[in-house]
């Protein structure tokens, strides 16, 4: 046992020093939209968090597309999560019964339409794709 | 019929008279079902002859061993705003046969915003996976650490932290306290082991969730043990299955108690986690326990090296039922494509004392045992 563990004790080093070597890098700014007439003018990054992670049933969300860039760097943001952490997150959810994900939409026009057409919905896009027939609740940089 | 019996039938009843109204005004319902799957094929080798964890054909040993490989269905239908249903359907390998089973399937309504109803066959929420134990791609290891919790064999062996699953009811409250996100879930009902039943079960769990980042579990549940399955021997036997008949019988009536205590650290690529717990079978300390396992992973790209040390003690200087067991797991989980992650592991188990969760059908050939397995989980 002591000899296993003495090989252990690298190991762990190891993993510390190549955190170095993964730092998240800065992508575009995120929009996080609502419909015009939804009755929230802004969240906090904590709450867009929740309404996502199916915490918070205030409002109903739209995700974009497993693998989507966008949708990565949101998450991490957000959550500071990464894909495969995102979806562990999931499975822990569904399969405890506890709560299902988001409905998806296949890009960021998409995902205004579905935002137009949603009283209560919210949805996050590239911030360059914007346009007026959505509000603003949050951008994250 | 029994007192806690009772209380579930009358919980059931009260969900139910609840919830048909919300059946019948729910339209379009099947558009609502969302279905799900899981899977987990798994190896594990031993150098010992004697199965860890389970019976022969069920456990590890020396000859290698797919057990522990695994299937779900799940089902989750939102009915409406107040009322959504979720079951799951379970199959795992024992010898060379798929025993398929409701893992659970619970209804939950809605009572506030905060507080929510839930009753039918609910997985038991003591310790920190253990609502999604079989899942084995919503975790870093091949399997949860079998220290804490693996439920004790035929034999007695192994502890008796947590359950598969319990048939009742559960009061969720969920309240923010500061950043906290803090959730009490009150659960009474009941729970069957192969014959042996828990009964007049209990229990509070409190759950508190900063940012999804840092986990603490405090968890207390009691009940009583009824109908003990008697699997040694009256006479005749061995002298350990003399003495395994003498305590399965001395369980009956006993109560039942365990308080536990976790931690989890999930955030900025940083995995740990830490799970402490004792377990109390009325007066008989041969069956007291105390099981504790501490996990340490690092994310790197689509690769998390993790290492666990697990231990479980029962019966201490109670001879023929006292087990000290260390565990020391190294492993690396592979997100090799989207919901595909394969698994290595190389383990080693030490025997302080007794058998640990070899149990007794002989004894181990070394105090040191080894272990690897390989595996691959999935979800869908």
């Amino acid at each position: 046992m002591n000899k296993l563990i003495n090989t252990l004790k690298p190991a762990g080093l190891v993993i510390v020093y190549c955190s170095a070597l993964f730092s998240y890098s800065a992508l575009a700014d995120i929009a996080v939209i609502a419909n015009t007439n939804s009755a929230s003018s802004s969240l906090s990054i904590k709450d867009v968090k929740k309404i996502f992670l199916g915490k918070n049933t205030s409002m109903t969300p739209v995700d974009q597309p497993d693998g989507n860039a966008t949708r990565n760097v949101f998450y991490q943001k957000a959550a500071k999560k990464n894909e495969s952490q995102m979806k562990a997150y999931w499975s822990k959810m569904i399969f405890s019964g506890k709560a299902i994900p988001p409905e998806t939409s296949a890009n960021d026009a998409s995902v205004i339409t579905w935002v137009t057409n949603n009283k209560n919905g919210i949805g996050y896009i590239d911030s360059a794709s914007v346009d007026d027939s959505v509000k603003i609740l949050l951008t994250i940089k | 019929m029994s007192l806690s019996s009772t209380k579930i039938l009358i919980a059931t009843a009260v969900t139910y008279l609840a919830i048909t109204p919300l059946i019948a005004q729910a339209e379009n319902w099947s558009d609502k079902l969302v279905i799900s799957g899981f899977a987990s094929a798994d190896y594990h080798k031993t150098d010992e002859p004697l199965p860890f964890n389970g019976e022969a054909g069920k456990g590890h040993d020396d000859q290698g061993s797919f057990a522990g490989t695994r299937l779900g269905i799940n089902f989750n239908a939102t009915i409406n705003d107040k009322f959504k249903f979720a079951s799951q359907l379970f199959a795992t390998k024992e010898e060379d046969n798929y025993a398929t089973k409701v893992d659970w399937a619970f209804g939950t309504l809605k009572l506030t915003d905060s507080l929510n109803l839930r009753a039918g066959k609910l997985k038991f929420p003591v310790g920190l996976v253990n609502e999604y134990i079989d899942v084995g791609y919503a975790y870093p290891w091949m399997h949860a650490p079998t220290s804490f919790y693996s439920e004790a064999g035929p034999n007695l062996n192994g502890p008796q932290v947590t359950r598969e699953a319990y048939s009742g009811a559960s009061l969720l409250w969920t309240v923010e306290l500061g950043d906290w996100e803090t959730e009490f879930d009150l659960f009474v009902g009941e729970v069957n082991l192969e014959g042996t039943d828990v009964r007049k079960l209990m229990g509070l769990v409190v759950n508190l969730n900063l940012d999804e980042e840092i986990f603490i579990e405090l968890a207390t549940y009691d009940g009583n043990m009824q109908n003990v399955v008697l699997e040694g021997a009256v006479s005749g036997g061995s002298m350990w299955e003399n003495m395994l008949f003498i305590m399965q019988g001395n369980m009956q009536g006993a109560d039942h108690s365990v308080d536990s205590f976790g931690v989890k650290y999930d955030s900025n690529n940083i995995l740990f986690m830490y799970e402490l717990a004792n377990v109390t079978m009325g007066q008989l300390t041969a069956m007291e326990a105390t099981s504790w396992y501490t996990t340490l992973g690092y994310q790197m790209g689509e690769f998390m090296p993790h290492v666990t040390f697990e231990n479980y003690e029962q019966g201490d200087g109670s001879g023929a039922f006292d087990d000290d067991q260390d565990i020391v797991t190294l492993g690396l989980r592979w997100d090799y494509v989207s919901n595909v992650a394969i698994k290595f592991e190389v383990a080693q188990i030490k025997l302080n004392q007794g058998n640990g969760m070899f149990g007794y059908e002989g004894n181990p050939e070394d105090d040191t045992i080894n272990m690897f397995g390989i595996g691959i989980d999935t979800v869908f």
